[in-house]
């Protein structure tokens, strides 16, 4: 039996210039979810209205069996929140948050808190305003992992970060992870983070979700087959193709719904099939996206 | 209303600004050293330092506590927590008067004890005391403008109107009413227009927090 | 133990078959031996940096070859069988003919001169270099 801890049905809010429309989402508990999408997408905007900062104009969100939001007082008390446009008092210091945030949450783990410091090279004593925009982001992160809440949203953890700090903050995500009861929603638009430790996957554009599904089958199910039409012969357009291209004679094909049958029916049909290759995270969500844009244009 | 968690947030706002109500405090003890000299300009002097140390306190309690949330974006830190919108704004309010009712109070006994104690007439009593809530009147009224505009505009307006208000109040009590006969007396007289306008005065104060409670609680995003 | 896994992103396969080979050549090559129990999968997946799903089907995968054993409720073991170094190398041996028929028809080869090419190669190895192998 799989517990739901997150579910999004039919959530839609409108602002002046973008709307965000009929998104569905289910996380469940134990598992990573890494949410995909480019800057204006609506990434942003979801993770505020699961949290219950901005109030959806339709659609339900469960968090924990919390409705949001009006139970959100409730359910925040297990979730970690972390967000760019989140921003720390500058004048106290790093250590005066901790205490702050010690003083609310029972959860505070303080061994693990000055773990974290050490891990992430951060100074207690030091203002926030006295730290550059790497060290900010990880003090955020730092203050949420340190109540170990049992959900951890984070839009975009790793963006902005140099290389050594995304890497100290994927490790600090996995190892939150220790815990089996603990869940993880991040969004990001750096496909290798989430391609490298995410179960789900979501894709998010213009203001609609266009895919959600564990990410192992993601990889599994979409190709790039490059083949070679003989004089004469006609492509056929196998169901699942996502986009063709490449010239007449020297087709690249790729597939959202790959299995061994695609390649026995190209031959068949007297297309012979030079090569099937795998595609990244990046390459399915960019040949997604243009597809969905293409589909909602025609 | 989670009240542990409001009584958490107010002291938090209080620990961010209580450097700065110390020093309102220590500006506003000296302008009743001056007052308590005597003088006319000794007056003058104390009373301007008097009224400008409230305004400045209570005017910047505001922007720091509201109008700086939004801009530094802080409030989304603080929205984070296990509480509601309502929880916040009540926190909010709770934390601004309590800082600015520690000057203010203060103040307003000194000011009191002062013009007892000293040559300066008692009659002036009654006309200080209406003026003082007036301050406090202005000072929730930025607080209510700030609290729902989210604006630093709006919110400086309202201190304009407050300060073109108390100018007005003041000239047309000392000059069109009794009171500017009263106060000259050695004593302090306590007449219905003076009860009249306290009375007033608080009914502003409750129902301006208020409707800002009950608008405050309508909103639907915060970011 | 855990530290000389490398995973890489970059290495242009799936994450999943990476774990997979590299636990398969740990065990051909004798660092972990028959009965010995794997790492629990959320335990490599937190080591590694890599989502507990795909761990999840690098060892699904493994006991699919019978290269693991999992039992309900237990930690997987590398499976008890003498011929599991040979099966390895076996799988590795057809992994890379198929990659050898690949680039021969990228080539344009016939079969015929695409085992010409493998005689070549298998007669001019030195015997000294099998040896050592073995």
């Amino acid at each position: 039996m799989k517990n739901i801890a997150v579910e999004l049905k039919g959530v839609g809010k409108d602002y002046p210039h973008f709307r965000l429309q009929d998104v569905n989402l289910k996380l469940e508990t134990g598992t990573v979810m890494g949410f995909i999408g480019a800057n204006g997408a609506g990434k942003s905007t979801t993770l505020r209205i699961l949290m219950g900062l901005v109030h959806q104009d339709r659609g339900e969100v469960t968090v924990f069996g919390s409705r949001m939001p009006q139970q959100q007082a409730l359910a925040k008390r297990d979730i970690g929140y972390v967000s760019e446009d989140l921003r720390l008092y500058g004048t106290a210091t790093l250590g005066w948050h901790m205490s702050y945030i010690r003083s609310i949450y029972p959860g505070w783990d303080s061994a693990y808190a000055a773990h974290l410091c050490r891990h992430f090279d951060l100074n207690p004593a030091q203002k926030i305003k006295g730290l550059s925009t790497g060290q900010r982001v990880k003090a955020s992160l730092l203050l949420a992992f340190a109540r170990r809440p049992r959900l951890l949203v984070l839009d975009e953890p790793t963006t902005g970060l140099d290389p050594v700090a995304r890497h100290e903050v994927l490790e600090a995500l996995m190892e939150a992870m220790r815990d089996e009861s603990r869940t993880i929603l991040f969004s990001s638009h750096n496909t290798h983070d989430v391609e490298q430790i995410s179960d789900q996957i979501t894709f998010i554009d213009r203001g609609r979700v266009i895919e959600s599904d564990d990410k192992e089958t993601f990889l599994d199910r979409w190709r790039r087959f490059r083949l070679e039409v003989p004089p004469g012969v006609c492509l056929p357009v196998l169901p699942g193709t996502v986009a063709t291209s490449g010239s007449a004679r020297l087709a690249v094909v790729t597939t959202s719904r790959y299995d061994d049958s695609l390649a026995a029916a190209y031959t068949q049909a007297g297309v012979s099939v030079k090569s099937v290759d795998s595609m990244t995270l990046e390459e399915i969500f960019v040949a997604n996206v243009h597809s969905k844009r293409e589909e909602v244009a025609a | 209303m989670n009240y542990p968690m409001i009584v958490h947030l107010v002291r938090k706002d209080w620990q961010l600004n209580q450097r700065a109500v110390w020093g309102s405090l220590v500006g506003g003890i000296l302008s009743l050293l001056c007052l308590s000299k005597g003088t006319q300009l000794s007056f003058f002097l104390g009373v301007t330092l008097l009224v400008t140390m409230l305004i400045a306190i209570g005017s910047h309690l505001v922007i720091s506590m509201v109008i700086n949330e939004h801009k530094e974006q802080t409030l989304a830190f603080s929205m984070t927590l296990p509480i509601t919108y309502r929880d916040y704004s009540a926190a909010k309010i709770a934390a601004l008067l309590l800082s600015f009712l520690l000057p203010w109070t203060t103040l307003f006994i000194g000011a009191i004890a002062v013009i007892m104690a000293s040559p300066i007439p008692d009659g002036l009593i009654p006309l200080v005391v209406v003026m003082l809530i007036e301050i406090l009147v202005n000072i929730c009224l930025m607080l209510s403008v700030a609290l729902i505009s989210e604006s630093n505009g709006w919110t400086i307006g309202a201190l304009m109107v407050g300060n073109v208000g108390f100018n007005a109040i003041l000239f047309f009590l000392a000059n069109q009413t009794n009171m500017g006969t009263t106060m000259q007396s050695p004593v302090a007289v306590w007449t219905p227009l003076a009860f009249g306008l306290i009375t007033l005065e608080a009914a502003l104060i409750v129902a301006m927090l208020s409707l800002t409670v009950v608008i405050l609680g309508r909103k639907t995003s915060l970011i | 133990m855990l530290n000389d896994f490398v995973i890489s992103q970059t290495d242009g396969r799936s994450l999943y078959l990476q774990i997979m080979e590299q636990i398969k050549q740990k065990i051909a090559v004798g660092d972990w031996e028959q009965g010995q129990e794997l790492p629990s999968i959320r335990q490599l997946a937190i080591e590694l940096m890599v989502s507990v799903i795909t761990v999840k089907r690098a060892y699904f995968e493994l006991e699919r070859e019978g290269v693991i054993l999992t039992q309900q409720g237990k930690a997987s073991t590398v499976a008890a069988s003498a011929e599991l170094g040979r099966r390895i190398c076996e799988q590795e041996l057809r992994h890379h003919l198929a990659d050898a028929v690949r680039l021969g028809i990228k080539l344009g080869l016939t079969p015929e001169q695409l085992v010409s090419e493998l005689m070549r190669a298998a007669l001019v190895m030195p015997a000294e270099e099998v040896e050592i192998e073995q």
